[in-house]
């Protein structure tokens, strides 16, 4: 080969480097564009929060030393965790909601989409959460939620929030 | 003996099969480029089709008493044609599902190709107020 072949495929090896790098940015560039749509995850959990709070059921109620203390039957979601908030906050920890929430829990999962988790939490307006459903498990750091604040059932206490967050498992 | 018209054509033979190398991965890469944002942005206008036909029946009052609030009573009487308005004349399927009984209703008759499904929860209202899943499918080029 020639000196000035050398010197052309060197040329050549430069085209081809900087087609190389031209073309990896033309592909990143191909990347999908992120969501356009920034409110449909908080969309989403309103709409969760509003159909599981408005929904209506029979036998909800709380276990305690002496049996079970039902509601009323056709008591919405949304009374039953204001009361249990209420109950709770109000030195009743020895109330046992635990099967009334795991039907709610239930509902819940049946209303969600396919491949999203979610979480309802009740609470003083300030204060820790009292109600936590499913219990024991951790709502990751990014969500999308939905609450709203109720005056207290008697009013003595704060008042309470109830808020469901979603998110798509695994989470992003 | 060596040929300096041969030498030289090798150079230039090399030469030209690396930029020919170097452009068809270049011009494949940007045609891959597009191709896929094409893609990506006909899949993001369906998703936002079938969106836009979700709200649409969630919010319409003619079967629903405010968001999401759907009566059951009412549907036993739409009609696809009825919804068919919010779907901007692509091909769908709206189906309504009662998380309690597991009575469904379904809306449109969909087609064949590429798709996109937007669901919501949402409630169905007789005496009392039942959990729904709706969900919207769109079809479209």
């Amino acid at each position: 080969m020639r000196d000035h072949g050398f010197e052309a495929l060197a040329d050549a090896t430069l085209l081809l480097t900087v087609l190389l790098v031209a073309s990896g940015l033309a592909l990143s560039l191909a990347r999908p564009a992120v969501p356009s749509d920034l409110a449909a995850g908080p969309r989403y959990a309103e709409d969760l929060r509003l159909a599981l709070f408005r929904t209506t059921m029979d036998g909800l109620g709380h276990r305690t030393a002496d049996g079970f203390a039902s509601m009323p039957n056709g008591t919405t979601v949304e009374a039953f965790l204001r009361a249990q908030v209420h109950l709770l906050a109000g030195g009743r920890p020895a109330a046992d909601f635990r099967e009334s929430n795991a039907r709610i829990l239930d509902l819940a999962v049946r209303l969600l989409r396919p491949g999203w988790g979610a979480a309802v939490t009740g609470r003083l307006l300030g204060g820790e959460d009292l109600v936590r459903i499913p219990e024991g498990v951790p709502i990751p750091a990014t969500y999308d939620g939905s609450a709203w604040t109720y005056p207290p059932l008697d009013g003595s206490a704060a008042d309470v929030r109830l808020a469901v967050a979603v998110w798509p498992t695994p989470p992003r | 003996m060596r040929d300096e018209r041969g030498v030289a054509a090798l150079d230039d033979l090399a030469l030209l099969a690396v930029a020919v190398l170097a452009f068809s991965l270049f011009f494949a890469s940007l045609a891959s480029s597009y191709a896929m944002r094409e893609g990506a942005a006909r899949g993001e206008r369906l998703q936002r089709a079938a969106e836009d036909l979700l709200r649409a029946f969630v919010d319409d009052p003619r079967w629903t008493d405010g968001h999401g609030r759907i009566l059951r009573q009412a549907m036993e009487t739409v009609s696809p044609d009825d919804v068919a308005g919010a779907a901007s004349g692509r091909p769908f399927r709206l189906s309504v599902w009662d998380l309690d009984t597991g009575e469904r209703w379904a809306f449109g008759d969909g087609a064949g190709g590429d798709r996109r499904t937007a669901t919501t929860a949402a409630n169905l209202l007789s005496g009392s107020v039942h959990p729904a899943r709706v969900a919207a499918t769109v079809w479209g080029p």
